[in-house]
């Protein structure tokens, strides 16, 4: 209590201190006050004491013997220092440095075994092995898992690579089928085509074979051949069985540009004579009747020629057999 | 001889001294741990942990600090109400068996008790038993049981005030009671 008749309310605090009854920050705080205080320190003196009484209130029991032997055994190999670098922990601690008798020599905390510094020093070097080991174990228990874990991802991505590539063999598949379907179908236009012509020429040949069998009694007087302007074309010149009557049937003809027309001249020894004009359709067929002025045994040659606009070319020419 | 002789010697490293304050105040040690902790085997440890402290610290201590006594019973206590705290927050072993045990002793009524031909011991229990019920209750669930002042209130359902004042006024009834024999002992 100062002059002023103020009393610290830290003072209040000191009979608990006494007992023991203070937690972590009062009994700081009562500490604070006793180093500052001499009246505090006096009066935590007092029941320091009466505290310390309280220790007969409890019945009295023998401690066993080994207790003491084992204390002294210690003390006798070890130095003041060494007990105070290996004395057990007891607060807030487990007691694992206990002292037992000579007799229990098994259960002897290795820094307290009297006379035995090197033995002390190898199972401390063995505690500190233990404990390395236990952190190596723990840490390799870890790296294994990590590993585990990235096992466990390649596999699953090894699954997902094997699906694509299902997937991928199937549409490899689907494309070479489809390149296959491909390829078979430039082959059927390929076919087509070449049928396509094949039936065009059978279509001719109808024609030619329908106008024979109809004037089955004519007969044929020549076969004109193509020039370099029509390469496709051909021609035949048939003739009544009275020498009179002609027909022209041509096929593969060029087609005509506008104002343009086709005659066949029929040529003899120095002279020629203009038979027919005649344009073709668009497959370049045309039939001609033509009316001969005598008889067909007259003229040596047969020409067709394009005429357009003042200018003549030879598109077919043969001679005439008859 | 004295105890402070004893230290003095134990300050020389001189272990017949501290083989004479072993057999002077072990069974005390061990006692009050035992009943604390209800446990002989931490009680061992903690016994033997409190006479490594004498051995190691004795020229820490000085006569201003109080009684010899005070000083070796003030680290038997904390250092057994500190295992006992330990193991109240670990929950690791369960001390209501030593609930019932303070109860009974309080009351004085043990067999075992009553054949313990001890005056120091019958003079506390005398003096314990002479306190207002509600005073000797504060200092033993402090002393022997190791709660806080806030935790006696708690339990108690008192303001913590009214605790405070009944553990002052406990150890000063106490210290009436005690005061011959506590002024007798050896310092």
């Amino acid at each position: 209590m100062n002059r002023k008749g103020f009393r610290d309310p830290r003072f209040d605090d000191l009979p608990a201190y006494a007992l023991g009854a203070l937690g972590p920050e009062e009994k700081a705080q009562v500490e604070d006050l006793l180093a500052r205080s001499e009246g505090a320190r006096r009066e935590l003196a007092a029941m320091l004491e009466t505290a310390a009484s309280l220790h007969a209130a409890a019945p009295q029991v023998n401690p066993p013997a080994k207790l003491k032997a084992g204390l002294f055994a210690a003390i006798a190999a070890n130095r003041k220092d060494a007990l105070l670098e290996f004395r057990p922990a007891i607060a807030g601690k487990p007691l694992n440095g206990r002292i037992v008798t000579a007799g229990t020599q098994a259960q002897r905390p290795a820094t307290f075994t009297p006379g035995r510094s090197a033995l002390a020093a190898s199972l401390t070097a063995l505690a500190a092995a233990v404990v390395l080991a236990v952190f190596f174990g723990m840490r390799t228990a870890a790296l294994q898992n990590d590993l585990d874990s990235v096992n466990r991802r390649m596999a699953d991505e090894r699954a997902v690579v094997d699906e694509l590539q299902v997937t991928v063999s199937a549409l490899k598949g689907e494309v070479a089928s489809a390149s296959e379907k491909s390829g078979e179908q430039g082959d059927q236009v390929s076919r087509l085509a070449q049928a396509n012509e094949a039936l065009q020429a059978a279509l001719m040949d109808q024609r030619w074979l329908t106008y024979v069998t109809f004037e089955r009694d004519w007969a044929a007087a020549s076969w004109l051949r193509p020039e370099p302007d029509a390469p496709g074309a051909q021609g035949q010149i048939v003739v009544s069985p009275a020498g009179d009557r002609a027909a022209l049937f041509v096929d593969g003809m060029p087609p005509l540009a506008e104002g343009s027309h086709y005659l066949l001249w029929l040529m003899g020894a120095g002279w020629r004579w203009e038979a027919a004009a005649f344009t073709v359709d668009e497959q370049g067929y045309a039939r001609v009747d033509i009316s001969l002025p005598g008889s067909v045994a007259q003229f040596t040659d047969a020409v067709i020629t394009r005429e357009s606009t003042g200018e003549q070319t030879d598109v077919m020419r043969s001679q005439v057999v008859r | 001889m004295a105890d402070l002789d004893l230290l003095a010697l134990i300050g020389r490293s001189d272990r017949d001294a501290l083989e004479v304050l072993y057999d002077r105040y072990a069974r005390r040690v061990f006692s009050l741990a035992v009943r604390i902790l209800n446990d002989p085997v931490t009680s061992e440890e903690i016994t033997q942990d409190v006479f490594l402290s004498v051995w190691r610290r004795s020229t820490s201590y000085s006569v201003d600090k109080g009684k010899f006594t005070t000083w070796l019973f003030s680290i038997a206590h904390n250092r057994t109400i500190d295992e006992l705290r330990r193991r109240r927050r670990d929950r690791n072993q369960n001390n209501d068996d030593i609930d019932d045990h303070l109860d009974v002793e309080s009351q004085g009524t043990s067999p075992d008790d009553l054949a313990v031909a001890h005056s120091e011991y019958a003079v506390v229990r005398q003096a314990l038993s002479v306190l207002p019920p509600e005073q000797r209750a504060v200092v033993e669930l402090a002393y022997f049981k190791g709660l806080t002042q806030a935790e006696i209130a708690l339990k108690m359902g008192q303001p913590l005030g009214t605790v405070k004042t009944r553990m002052r006024l406990a150890l000063r009834k106490l210290r009436d009671a005690l005061g011959a024999r506590i002024n007798a002992e050896a310092i």
